[in-house]
């Protein structure tokens, strides 16, 4: 019975609705812009890992590591280029 | 062989132009044109280097190595890499990258401020803005307008402050400086010294329509006392710029060269400190004295 | 605008647009006609158009490429004979403006793309043992979406205007404040629609690289190419989504009146060009890397001699890889974003130069101790070598953020990126495709007439781009339609004309050369015309569907090599009934309304919009629904055909 029930599933269930609801609370409560811009990515981020590797089953083949460095260097590549377009776009005008 | 020919016959071509040939970029007449100019000679410098021992290892690789001349029973050798080579073909690249980086950053830096001598100097502020397909050049303090022309005093430091009245140009006088762009939401600064009397060409260098090719602009540079009696003139003789007339400037098409007083920065002030949708350039608008950089 | 003005043809009064539009109608009439006296529709559709064979679908690929180098070539001759004189009137600005921006699209979206995506079709399958690709059908999609793309940009020329505003389509100048006319429509939707089809190649051949090559090759006994494949299309998988965004902020503000890249209203100019270049610069690199792995793979086989560097080969390509995502605010050091800025991205820039650099030392460690054979495929490689250190080194020139001030805009600019993607990518797609001409169609093209449209290709193009680098630094600005005598530009401005029809000779000749070799090469040329190295010449020249009769088990990166000179027993096992996919008509009639979904929006046609759109969805219900578990190519057949191509091995 216990290899029936998709506990692992379920567990991930609980836990992105809980994410959800720590991300509605900035609508619900009054905080700074920062504060609340803060929890959303954290939040956001930590909800595609769960669905990444609970749903999508990343993790669960034998090329894992692939699939991990594949999608480390494409969170870095888009974190860069943030960082750069900021740079290019609002930074670079300001000193 | 016919190769070797070929390129020996390209490279005389090209030595024989550089020689020969009064190039704008690599004529310069003010501070920061002929700044950029050295670093374009170093770099032409360093990749002719380059490429000549590229082309000298090719030469003959291919002459020892061709299978005409080798014994048909030669059978060429199993090489996997060796370190020693492998840090000679990474490290020399990066000896060569880092001196031209090196040079870069210097005079990335060098350009973007007032030119060397002139730090001091309260500067001459021009907004020069672009509309299809003119530029506008506004003198604040002297208080007067010109259109598709602009004069300018040698041996001072002048601010062309860029921006546009809608598409995206870029402002260039080949001979005096490097090129910057001018936008509809922000403003630009470029820093020009003339040290030579004379007119010299600007145009807009960035493709912004039908009547981009003849998007150009005279640029005269005048001893100071000329310029003075030049503004003077003008003050006197040209007719007020109305706001009706200035929207009626701003119609796409070209016009030649025309002068007015006043100018249309009362009415339709650059977009600079508070009147830039993104708060660019200047995050201080009351100080409006000094550099940005 | 009234409606039926938008759809006016020809856009604007011009006998050579009214000629063109009599050539294309009797064309295509002549290819209906044709088609149907010689009765191939049937041979058409069952063999070509519903194909989902690796091998054709390449070949198709290929084919399209070639039209469309001819197109955006006929674009290039008309722009440089319109500017060979000063003052000349061949064109108008409106019209030279079309030209100049049909050319840069065609030529890299649907040419360079094309050809790219072609060869690595043709040639990833082989050359890892494979079958084909992992996700067949949607390889086929893959096609037809580019080809949907490429037609309706060509349609613009037609139906409506072509786009305007150049191939960076620069807002605000490409938005509806100062592009009313439905150009710039075109330009977003057939992108938009042939990016889908991209994006979907490179999942495909991710999938395909990382999951079905022959037992044994491992990560680092892949041949380069394969490497270079794999990279590029992790590229494209990164890249591509910013280019779909970009287009799509940009058909909601021209067609739904948003403000992302207008003047006003919040809007920021900066921010097209921003993405733009994000993806732009990855994808300048999504072009030259299968060029740099086609060209290891020539060098090494006219060389006798294995890829030197091997290792390092590789790593110069994740390298450059890594790099070309951190470079693309070089493309407007000029925007005003200060020292700071510039200094960051112009020493990201030239850091690029030190992988290349390796590179271009491995090929030429490669030859060393080799035994070269002057080829065509090998001469179009070491034409590459001098004339790309040329082009890398004045990228090198470009990358110094000071200098870029005087170079950005103009003819230099235009020479460089030239001088590395015609020696770069156009000359490996033309030398990939005479190397792989005998495994494609079983037969050689004739080497002398090869030769002769190399020499025209290689002249031609030094003197069309070389002079541009002087007037450039001389201060004339790209994309202008004329110039005045005063300027000084007419002479090398002639010469570059004359080296224009050089190039479009040598095209010709390459052409001819098809055609002569069609009708005089011998047929029967066994499995490795070129004495190779890599698994794609194990097999029969040309490939039988199922590619190879029992799969190769591989040992290193040049096992066909070692099979031929060492005694390694490549083929382990005996013939079996082979698993095929089956050929379907599903992906052109999805293409097709994906044609009319595009039309009909760039039109703003919301009845058509919306009844393509249900064919879409349709189509998707349908291919979710259908079943389609392919079909077996028994053990028999697979004996008859191998032995009739000449023996089992």
């Amino acid at each position: 019975m216990k290899e029936l029930f998709p506990l692992k599933q379920v567990n991930g269930y609980i836990f992105s609705l809980l994410l959800t609801v720590i991300a509605l609370s900035v609508y619900f409560f009054d905080m700074s812009l920062a504060m609340g811009l803060t929890i959303l990515v954290v939040t956001a981020f930590i909800q595609a890992g769960v669905q990444l590797v609970v749903f999508m089953h990343a993790g669960e083949s034998e090329d894992r590591a692939g699939i991990y460095i594949h999608t480390i260097f494409g969170v870095v590549v888009a974190i860069l280029t943030i960082l750069g377009s900021l740079l290019a776009m609002i930074w670079g005008y300001m000193y | 062989m016919k190769l070797k020919g070929v390129y020996i016959a390209f490279f005389a071509i090209i030595s024989g132009f550089l020689a020969g040939c009064e190039l704008l970029v690599l004529d310069p007449k003010g501070p920061q044109a002929d700044k950029l100019a050295n670093v374009i000679w170093i770099s032409i410098i360093t990749m002719i280097v380059v490429t000549i021992v590229v082309l000298v290892m090719l030469t003959i690789i291919l002459f020892k190595y061709r299978a005409s001349k080798q014994d048909p029973d030669y059978k060429p050798p199993h090489i996997e890499g060796n370190k020693y080579v492998e840090i000679i073909i990474v490290g020399v690249p990066i000896l060569i990258v880092a001196f031209l980086s090196v040079v870069s950053v210097i005079s990335v830096h060098q350009v973007e401020t007032a030119p060397e001598g002139y730090e001091t100097d309260e500067p001459l502020v021009i907004y020069a803005s672009s509309s299809n397909w003119k530029w506008h050049f506004s003198y604040p303090e002297q208080d007067i307008e010109t259109v598709n022309y602009v004069f300018i005093p040698t041996n001072q430091n002048v601010e062309f402050r860029l921006y546009s009245h809608g598409t995206i140009s870029s402002f260039w006088i080949p001979q005096l400086a490097g090129q910057k762009y001018a936008m509809s939401d922000m403003t630009n600064y470029l820093n020009i010294v003339a040290e030579e009397p004379g007119e010299y060409f600007g145009r807009n260098a960035n493709f912004n329509g039908e009547g981009f090719a003849e998007n150009e602009f005279n640029v005269t540079a005048l001893p100071a006392d000329e310029f003075d009696s030049w503004i003077e003139d003008i003050q006197n003789t040209a007719e007020p710029l109305t706001e009706e007339k200035f929207e009626e400037l701003l119609e796409p098409g070209h016009l030649g060269h025309m002068t007015f007083t006043g100018t249309h920065q009362d009415f339709m002030p650059a977009p600079e400190g508070e009147n830039s949708p993104h708060n660019h350039g200047k995050s201080d608008s009351e100080d409006d004295s000094g550099h940005p950089h | 605008m009234d409606f039926s003005d938008r759809f006016s043809i020809p856009p604007h009064d011009d006998p050579m647009l009214y000629a063109s539009i009599v050539a294309i109608v009797l064309t295509s009439i002549a290819i209906v006609v044709g088609v149907t006296y010689f009765k191939k529709w049937g041979y058409l559709w069952n063999n070509w158009l519903t194909t989902v064979d690796h091998k054709r679908i390449g070949i198709m690929y290929i084919i399209s490429a070639l039209l469309m180098l001819f197109r955006g070539g006929a674009d290039a001759v008309m722009m440089r004979l319109q500017t060979a004189v000063p003052d000349n009137t061949f064109l108008d600005a409106q019209h030279y403006n079309e030209v100049f921006t049909t050319h840069g699209v065609v030529m890299i979206f649907f040419m360079a793309m094309a050809f790219i995506i072609g060869m690595m079709n043709f040639v990833v399958p082989l050359q890892i043992g494979a079958r084909d690709v992992a996700f067949p059908r949607l390889n086929a999609l893959s096609f037809w979406l580019y080809f949907t793309g490429a037609m309706l940009l060509n349609l613009s020329f037609v139906v409506g205007g072509s786009p305007d505003a150049g191939w960076t389509n620069y807002y605000p100048m490409a938005g509806p404040e100062f592009s009313q006319h439905v150009g710039v429509n075109y330009y977003n939707w057939a992108l938009q629609i042939s990016g889908i089809g991209t994006l979907m190649t490179g999942i495909n051949f991710i999938a395909t690289i990382i999951k079905m090559r022959a037992p044994g090759m491992k990560l680092m006994k892949m041949p380069i190419f394969i490497w270079a494949a794999l990279i590029t299309n992790l590229m494209i998988v990164l890249a591509f989504p910013v280019l779909t965004i970009a287009l799509l902020m940009g058909t909601l503000d021209r067609q739904f009146l948003t403000n992302f890249f207008t003047t006003s209203d919040g809007g920021m100019d900066m921010m097209w060009a921003n993405l733009f270049w994000v993806w732009g610069h990855p994808e300048v690199y999504i072009l030259i890397i299968p060029a740099f792995g086609i060209y290891s793979t020539i060098i090494a086989a006219f060389s006798e001699r294995n890829l030197y560097g091997y290792t390092s080969m590789v790593a110069s390509i994740l390298a450059i890889s890594a790099l070309s995502f951190l470079v693309w605010v070089h493309h407007f050091f000029t925007m005003g974003q200060g020292a700071l800025t510039n200094s960051i991205f112009s020493i990201t820039t030239m850091l690029i130069a030190v992988p290349t650099g390796i590179k271009i030392f491995n090929w030429l460690l490669t030859m060393w101790k080799g035994k070269i054979r002057f080829a065509t495929p090998m001469l179009y490689s070491i034409a590459f070598i001098p004339l790309f250190t040329i082009g890398g080194s004045t990228g090198v020139m470009l990358g110094m953020a000071s200098a870029d001030y005087q170079y950005h805009n103009t003819l230099f600019l235009v020479a460089h990126f030239h001088n590395v993607i015609i020696p770069g990518v156009v000359f490996a797609m033309i030398a990939g495709l005479i190397f792989y001409w005998p495994k494609m169609f079983g037969f050689m093209l004739n080497e002398r007439i090869g030769k002769w449209a190399f020499w025209n290709i290689t002249i031609g193009f030094c003197l069309a781009f070389f002079p541009m680098y002087f007037t450039g630094l001389n201060g004339q600005a790209r994309r202008m339609y004329t110039y005045s005598e005063a300027t000084g530009f007419s002479t090398l401005s002639m010469i570059s004309f004359i080296g224009t029809l050089l190039l479009a000779v040598g095209f010709v000749f390459l052409v001819y050369n098809i055609f002569y070799s069609y009708r005089h090469a011998p047929r029967n040329i066994g499995g490795d015309p070129w004495n190779a190295r890599t698994l794609e010449w194990a097999t029969h020249s040309p490939v039988p569907e199922y590619n190879f009769a029992i799969s190769p088990t591989v040992h290193s990166e040049e096992a066909f090599w070692d099979y031929k000179e060492n005694d390694y027993e490549l083929f382990k096992g005996k013939v079996e009934d082979i698993h095929m996919p089956n050929n379907s008509g599903w992906s052109i009639i999805f293409a097709g309304f994906f044609f009319a979904f595009g039309f009909f929006f760039i039109f703003h046609v919301w009845v058509g919009v919306i009844i393509a759109f249900l064919g879409i969805i349709g189509c998707l219900i349908y291919r979710s629904f259908e079943k389609d578990d392919g079909h077996h190519i028994h053990k028999e057949e697979i004996e008859a055909t191998e032995k009739e191509l000449g023996g089992a091995k």
